[in-house]
């Protein structure tokens, strides 16, 4: 710090002055300063006044059935997690599922062109064919 | 051993960030709900989070909530039919009603890292270099913001300096 500050450059510290945020020899300067000059006592008193204003104003206090979320969060965060971790045990569940209704879907078609007559020899062979690739991956997860 | 640490976070800091967040968005509704948001996050990000620095993340957390909050909530919502609630009804009981509209519409003055700067000062007691921990920047800077900010909210609380 210089020799001695003008009164704009104490101006401009005031508000760290008031928080007690400046080194200890400019604060004294300041001390001493707002002794003799009027018109930063007049800045300084405005400024504390603002200070104390804000200061008064009270703290909040949360609702209960806020700080009951609040306080639910990790038991709905582990519900989530618990999904999560199922799907994630049967990742190939949803891949299987679709082959299988695939399979299963033309299963049931060829049954039904079986009882109209219709088709006859061709769709035998892929209703058998699809029968066959039904049970192989039925057994597959099974056994897995 | 997630929970328990959990529990205490929010025992230590769910008035300070509620209020915080009442004060800048001055309702009570939003502020409820970006609460629940940033101890959602927090939980979520807790095990990576050094506890030391729970406080800072928290505040972080809450003031970009917030401003992310406010900037979904312009484009639903026509600035003219913005409804401010009280802040408080214990505070009101204590509080002149007008002074406390006066500081309601002075805040809604401020800039964000303002409002964050003057919540953090005088409501959690941080000094500046905890502040400047927070918002990330030095404590010259939050020495301007906080005499920016003081400067603003004296133009327009004058009414109370007589």
């Amino acid at each position: 710090m210089k020799g001695t500050l003008s009164c704009k450059e104490i101006y401009r510290k005031l508000n760290a002055y008031l928080d007690k945020e400046l080194p200890a020899k400019e604060e004294k300067h300041i001390t001493g300063h707002l002794l003799t000059c009027k018109s930063c006592r007049r800045e300084f008193d405005s400024l504390q006044k603002l200070n104390t204003l804000l200061g008064e104003r009270q703290t909040e206090t949360i609702s209960h059935s806020l700080l009951q979320k609040l306080e639910d969060i990790p038991a709905r965060e582990g519900k989530i997690s618990g999904i999560n971790k199922a799907f994630g045990r049967f990742s190939l569940f949803p891949a299987a599922a679709a082959v299988l209704l695939t399979l299963f879907s033309a299963l049931l078609l060829g049954r039904t062109y079986l009882s109209t007559g219709r088709y006859e020899s061709t769709t035998t062979d892929s209703y058998q064919i699809a029968q066959e690739s039904f049970y192989t991956l039925w057994e597959e997860i099974v056994n897995e | 051993m997630k929970k328990p640490e959990f529990t205490r976070v929010i025992e230590e800091y769910s008035n300070r960030i509620y209020g915080f967040l009442l004060r800048f968005l001055a309702n009570r509704e939003d502020a409820e709900d970006v609460s629940q948001i940033v101890f959602l996050s927090f939980y979520r990000k807790m095990e990576t989070i050094d506890p030391s620095k729970y406080g800072a993340y928290l505040f972080r957390s809450a003031h970009n909530a917030a401003i992310n909050y406010k900037k979904k909530k312009k484009r639903y919502v026509s600035l003219d039919t913005t409804v401010t609630e009280p802040v408080s009804e214990e505070s009101r009981e204590s509080e002149d009603k007008e002074k406390q509209e006066s500081f309601k519409r002075a805040f809604k003055k401020l800039k964000p890292e303002e409002s964050l700067a003057i919540e953090l000062q005088f409501y959690q007691k941080k000094s500046y270099q905890e502040i400047a921990g927070i918002i990330g920047k030095t404590p010259q800077a939050v020495d301007s913001i906080l005499v920016r900010a003081k400067r603003k909210l004296r133009r327009y609380l004058q009414d109370f300096e007589d």
